[in-house]
């Protein structure tokens, strides 16, 4: 059993690897050595490299778009109305509680890719994070340790491979997953696979399966209740707010939350740096 | 004779490389100082008890008309396309921006659970090469003192050291980004026509 399921990971694996090969080889977002003239390009610096991303780069947006149309309505009709019954019923105390046993159950991946991002200090307050929640914190249902000094953090296995020069690939918009590009979804995909739960899961009834993932969406998805309703009121264009979200969300998770600063980047120095004139 | 001729231009490079130095950490302060003013007064607003909420909507937007540049906000917004922005629509092209960007700020401050926010702004660097711009990094603690997120402020001095903000990144989000991209692209969608999208903004905040 075990020995099928691990067959059936490494094949998965690897089908997502040819398909990212084959994907990133052939987008345009693939230029990063030859900055255009018009630089359209801003600059994230990280400890070990720059990286970019193409702001503006969108080159399936009619396909994102319809997608996108498809996984809100799937959310407005379904998702989001549960997940506001179940705010409304649990005590904050006890969502709060839910989150982290969730974040708690992340620990592997984020030590894992800590460690092979050579980031040791990262990796000791991981390590002790879960240590602490998981006894103290009794399951990692109490969070002592952000009370001892110790604040959480998130790596994946995308992060690990943009801080690696991976270039992510173009914005994609997902079926049920949302927005991605062909690199997160490689990271997503790894991180299924390396995470101790899946194989613990993979040995339960598929019931207990799907309860998890259920419970695992709706606790993500009541988070997320006010920054989304707030967003789609204010904006003028809800598919491009939230890939703007998206993508700034990712490069500061890779760039560990230190805000983007280089000289002439998004800077009002030079209105062209910004498309404008002063 | 001639070598004191020479020294004369590196010591005159020299002071003007560290007074530009020591000019910068002092408007780096001014920065930082100018954001500690500013959160501290929008956090206790939000977190007071003696407003209602209209009150505390009332002086959230006083506090942010005071001390934000709107003007330039509402440009980055628009990127490319801010010079076809017309003389005759810049006037309610910036009403539109500043209240859709208030109403976003307190929107991400305030919460329904009432949670009282503390923002804790605890270090500055310069942005740019003119010493005109800088980013100051703060953390967003929640009423248990534990972090929540991450705050950036773009801070611009516009002239004669008047301090004003630019833009807000909370959790690593930047409005002004957001909006930029969420503009261009319904520009884009709309035959080019800013006309669109501030008709657009006008009914999405009315």
């Amino acid at each position: 059993m075990v020995k099928k399921n691990l067959n059936l990971h490494i094949m998965i694996i690897s089908t997502f690897l040819l398909f990212t090969m084959i994907l990133v080889g052939s987008a345009t977002a693939d230029s990063y050595i030859d900055v255009p003239e018009n630089n359209q390009e801003i600059y994230a610096v990280t400890d070990t490299e720059t990286i970019k991303y193409m702001k503006d780069e969108d080159p399936y947006e009619g396909v994102n778009r319809k997608i996108f149309a498809f996984n809100n309505a799937l959310d407005k009709g379904l998702v989001e109305p549960v997940a506001k019954v179940y705010r409304a019923i649990v005590p904050s105390v006890i969502r709060l509680s839910a989150r982290n046993f969730l974040s708690n159950l992340e620990t592997p991946i984020v030590l894992l890719n800590d460690l092979l991002q050579g980031k040791l200090d990262r990796a000791e307050i991981t390590f002790k994070r879960f240590l602490i929640n998981s006894t103290i914190g009794f399951f990692g249902i109490g969070d002592p340790a952000t009370d001892m000094g110790l604040v959480n953090h998130s790596e994946d296995f995308a992060q690990t491979m943009a801080l690696s020069g991976i270039p992510s690939g173009p914005y994609i918009v997902s079926p049920i997953f949302g927005p991605s590009t062909p690199r997160h979804l490689v990271g997503r995909v790894v991180d299924y696979a390396t995470h101790p739960l899946t194989w613990y899961l993979a040995d339960q009834p598929s019931d207990v399966r799907l309860s998890y993932g259920l419970t695992e969406t709706l606790i993500i998805r009541e988070e997320l209740i006010d920054i989304l309703d707030e967003t789609e009121a204010t904006s003028t264009d809800y598919y491009a707010a939230i890939r703007s979200f998206y993508r700034q969300r990712r490069v500061s998770e890779i760039n560990d939350g230190i805000a983007i600063d280089s000289s002439g980047e998004y800077s009002i120095d030079r209105g062209s740096d910004l498309n404008i004139i002063f | 004779m001639y070598k004191k001729i020479r020294i004369i231009p590196l010591f005159l490079f020299l002071f003007i490389l560290l007074y530009s130095q020591k000019s910068s950490a002092e408007s780096c302060e001014s920065a930082l100082m100018f954001v500690n003013k500013v959160s501290s007064e929008a956090t206790e607003i939000i977190s007071s008890e003696k407003y209602t909420k209209n009150q505390r909507k009332f002086y959230f937007k006083k506090l942010f008309i005071d001390n934000a540049d709107f003007e330039t906000m509402g440009k980055v917004a628009l990127g490319k396309y801010a010079r076809k922005l017309k003389p005759e629509m810049t006037e309610e092209y910036n009403g539109l921006i500043k209240k859709l960007v208030i109403q976003m700020i307190y929107n991400r401050l305030d919460n329904e659970e009432g949670n009282n926010y503390i923002i804790i702004n605890n270090s500055c660097k310069n942005k740019g090469s003119k010493g005109i711009e800088f980013l100051v990094n703060g953390d967003i603690l929640g009423s248990d003192k534990r972090k929540i997120t991450d705050i950036t402020w773009w801070v611009i001095d516009k002239s004669n050291n008047e301090l004003k903000v630019l833009d807000v990144s909370i959790a690593g989000i930047s409005l002004a980004l957001q909006k930029r991209e969420e503009f261009t692209s319904f520009i884009s969608n709309n035959k080019n026509s800013l006309d669109a999208l501030i008709n657009n903004l006008k009914d999405k905040l009315n």
